[in-house]
């Protein structure tokens, strides 16, 4: 890992700074690298609202994008997987999602409040239809493209469709499965946080403490609010290649 | 457990006009218990659709696959299948994959395991049971699907072309590996190539088919014995023979 | 052809830039309310009754907000002139530094409330310990309110879980049971009243009688070279607060109108909101010291700060003539 990898970044941070510090950049239009750090450093010592810690906001957060992502697996997958075997099916469910998948997750705030209440229930709904359709379409997709060559090669070993299904379709499919599974969680996080922006009852969450941050006229929490958002993301997206090289170790 | 076909017809209807090719025409043969019969023909002729039929992968337009007396219904487990391509399912080890079959016919894992460790040694893959696919060579590959297919014990055994994507040094021994397998296991063999001299290698008797829409142009028993000179003047001439049936078409 | 083109799509569209600034000629003013405020009363009157256009000055509504904080972000984003807001939310940005802004004037005291359920066994600021309480935001006027009532009572805030929701989704909120009570400006606790799902538990009149709520701000670019609008609008908000005192029931179906909510609503609304230009300026110290206690904000003098933020001097010109 070279050094002049990091010349760049630092170079680029190193001159924001300078213009902050002489005044080329207005302090409420963009902080500079100093105060965002201080800002950071904020968000954890002394919370904003000061009281609710980062760490209590990024609990809440991941606890809310688990819930959505997981129920967006545990139902996109076999619906995707019933989809990909069976055109019947498939000619019957795909007008319904094709209709409903471009409607943005946060088009849907004032109906998840109505029917699932300001809080963990609501945002749960939010994350979990941004999750839902990249998992669909890549289970389906994925399904479908399975050499059908294996499909014949389970039939000939005496397989009934349930077998075919699990101990070959679904493993064959995994790979673009996973990835379907990582662009869902990527488009989750990205919704979670502005479905808390509209309320959440426990007052805690990434989306929550950020609109907080502006409520109270500090941009510099504003934007370390945003790069703690972003890292979680991607230490969340890490993990979950972690989690794929590890089960799909040798595909 | 011996195998007839009776006058196989297959049409097939392809593409949105519904365009009707026939492939197969009136494809009658016997295999007697634990004979190696091939089946040699033009590339294309439809040989890899008889045997999707022979082993219900698909449904032939007119005529009948027996079996022992039986007429077959679609699918019978007694029949295995080895493809062109090894087709090993690559996220499972050479172990895994072979012993499949038996995970299918829901066997508990000791036993099944055990079986499959059999194989690997009869077939000298020992040291390459928990390998990927992606790790052995393609003779190995090939080992590890005919294991694959042998495993459920099937008394007729269905190849398709198996060894034509193998370079010639490994195809030999391959085939000397499979005449020691059908040796051991006295299973019918019903072998497609459109390598000749690897028929008349292998063969009691050899289907000669005609281009599509293929019918059987001459059956030829071969009395020569086993083991089989591959270069004696007997071979040649039976190659002959059949190339010649194969170039006037 | 090809040249008739790229003429084309290159000065058209600069043509038209160029044109809709000849057509704009002198801008009208920028001015922002809150949506629903009963408060912002007296803007809406000088729109209805022509105050503006009477005293000459143009005036354009740049912006209808949720709640104040909003309303300091779009002045950050140099998108308005002027703007009827809570003092609190102008207090935040201007000690975070994120607007410049001045206040010229006062717009009204008290006139909101804490609204509980009409069943609810809440009878006391007390009894709101371990509960959920919804504010419109962060550092506004009623989220001070409510925090200065807890305090005054010996509650420690941590014990109550405080929540932002916007001012419509309250109601519901509260029909619903997911939150315990709400603060926030008139009309909205005289809807929960008359829809029957709440009653007040305390209006804020009974939490810091007097308390200044709204104001009238200005942003100090605009103040440099627009006095003339500066005065003229002035002239508008002390005719349009007269005229609400003398006509009690016209200024009820304006504001009907305005805020779209029913007379009965409105009439009772209206019976806890006091209107005054005239600036409170310890009130104004009282919330510098309570956010920087809140730790809102950092203000090491607060009557040094007040001094800079208000700016009475058009107001009493104004008013002396």
């Amino acid at each position: 890992m070279k050094w002049t990898r990091f010349l760049p970044p630092l170079v680029s941070i190193g001159v924001w700074q300078g213009l902050s510090s002489l005044g080329i950049i207005p302090a409420y239009k963009l902080p500079s690298p100093v105060e965002i750090a201080q800002g950071v450093r904020d968000l954890i010592v002394v919370g904003m609202p000061p009281g609710r810690f980062l760490y209590e906001h990024i609990i809440y957060s991941l606890y809310r994008v688990f819930l959505g992502f997981s129920a967006a697996a545990l139902i996109a997958i076999p619906l995707g997987v019933f989809m990909g075997i069976s055109k019947r099916f498939r000619g019957i469910v795909d007008p319904l999602v094709e209709i409903i998948r471009p409607i943005p997750p946060l088009a849907w705030i004032p109906i998840a409040i109505l029917w699932f209440g300001i809080g963990n229930g609501s945002a749960g709904f939010i994350i979990f239809l941004g999750a839902f359709f990249p998992i669909l379409l890549s289970t389906v997709s994925g399904v479908m493209s399975v050499d059908k060559l294996l499909v014949d090669v389970a039939y000939t070993l005496n397989a009934d469709q349930t077998q075919i299904c699990i101990k070959v379709l679904i493993p064959a499919a995994l790979p673009t499965i996973f990835t379907g599974m990582r662009i869902g969680m990527g488009v989750g996080w990205m919704s979670l946080v502005a479905a808390e922006f509209t309320g959440v009852k426990d007052g805690l969450g990434l989306g929550y403490m950020i609109m907080t941050a502006r409520d109270i006229q500090r941009p510099d929490e504003i934007v370390a609010g945003m790069l703690v958002i972003g890292l979680i993301g991607m230490c969340i997206d890490f993990g979950l290649r972690c989690i794929r090289t590890m089960v799909i170790h040798n595909y | 457990m011996s195998l007839e076909t009776q006058a196989i017809n297959k049409t097939f209807l392809i593409g949105r006009s519904g365009e009707a090719i026939r492939v197969l025409l009136d494809i009658s043969f016997q295999a007697k218990e634990g004979q190696f019969i091939s089946i040699v023909g033009p590339i294309g002729c439809g040989k890899t659709t008889l045997l999707r039929i022979i082993s219900g992968l698909e449904q032939a337009t007119k005529g009948q696959v027996i079996m022992d007396g039986t007429i077959l219904e679609g699918r019978d487990p007694q029949i295995g299948l080895v493809f062109q391509e090894p087709a090993l399912f690559r996220w499972r080890t050479a172990l895994q994959n072979i012993e499949f079959g038996l995970e299918i016919l829901k066997k508990e894992k000791k036993s099944r395991q055990a079986a499959a460790r059999e194989y690997l040694q009869a077939f000298g893959l020992e040291r390459f049971g928990d390998k990927y696919p992606d790790e052995l060579s393609s003779g190995m590959r090939q080992k590890v699907a005919i294991a694959r297919t042998l495993i459920p014990n099937p008394k007729v055994l269905l190849m398709d072309e198996p060894f034509s994507f193998l370079d010639s040094q490994t195809r030999i021994s391959m085939q000397n590996f499979l005449l020691k397998v059908w040796d051991e296991k006295k299973i019918t063999i019903i072998f497609v190539t459109h390598n000749v001299d690897e028929a008349v290698f292998l063969s009691d008797k050899i289907l000669v088919l005609s281009e599509r829409p293929a019918r059987v142009v001459e059956t030829i028993e071969i009395d020569l014995t086993r083991p089989r000179d591959r270069v004696s003047s007997e071979t040649y001439a039976i190659q002959r023979k059949i190339l010649n049936l194969l170039a006037h078409q | 052809m090809k040249r008739t083109l790229w003429l084309i799509f290159i000065l058209g569209p600069l043509g038209l830039g160029v044109l809709q600034g000849v057509a704009s000629g002198a801008e009208p003013v920028r001015m922002a309310y809150l949506q629903s405020d009963l408060h912002h009363l007296p803007l809406s009157v000088a729109l209805e009754k022509g105050y503006f256009k009477e005293y000459g000055v143009d005036v354009a509504i740049a912006g209808i907000f949720r709640a104040g904080p909003e309303t300091m972000s779009a002045f950050s984003a140099d998108s308005l002139d002027m703007a009827y807001v809570g003092i609190a939310p102008t207090i935040t940005a201007v000690a975070n530094k994120t607007a410049r802004i001045r206040v010229l004037a006062q717009v009204n005291a008290d006139g909101s409330a804490i609204v509980v359920g009409n069943t609810s066994p809440i009878r006391s600021i007390l009894d709101l310990s371990g509960k959920t309480v919804a504010v419109p935001g962060i550092a506004t006027v009623q989220d001070f309110l409510l925090r200065k009532a807890l305090t005054n009572s010996g509650l420690a805030l941590n014990k109550v879980n405080i929540i932002v929701l916007k001012p419509p989704e309250m109601i519901g909120a509260l029909r619903t049971a997911q939150i315990d009570a709400f603060i926030a400006w008139e009309p909205f606790p005289a809807k929960a009243v008359t829809s029957g799902v709440g009653r007040v538990l305390v209006t804020s009149k009974q939490i810091w009688p007097n308390h200044p709520c709204c104001v009238l701000v200005a942003d100090v670019n605009f103040v440099k070279g627009h006095l003339t609008e500066i005065k003229a609008i002035l002239r508008a908000h002390v005719k349009a607060i007269d005229f609400i005192k003398n006509n009690p029931e016209e200024a009820v179906n304006i504001a009907a109108k305005d805020t779209g909510m029913d007379k009965p609503t409105i009439r009772l609304a209206m019976k806890d909101v006091t209107y005054t230009s005239q600036i409170d300026v310890e009130g104004i110290q009282e919330y510098v010291r309570f956010l920087s206690e809140l730790k809102f904000i950092n203000v090491a003098d607060p009557n040094a700060f007040v001094k800079g933020l208000i700016e009475p001097g058009f107001l009493e010109e104004v008013r002396s003539q």
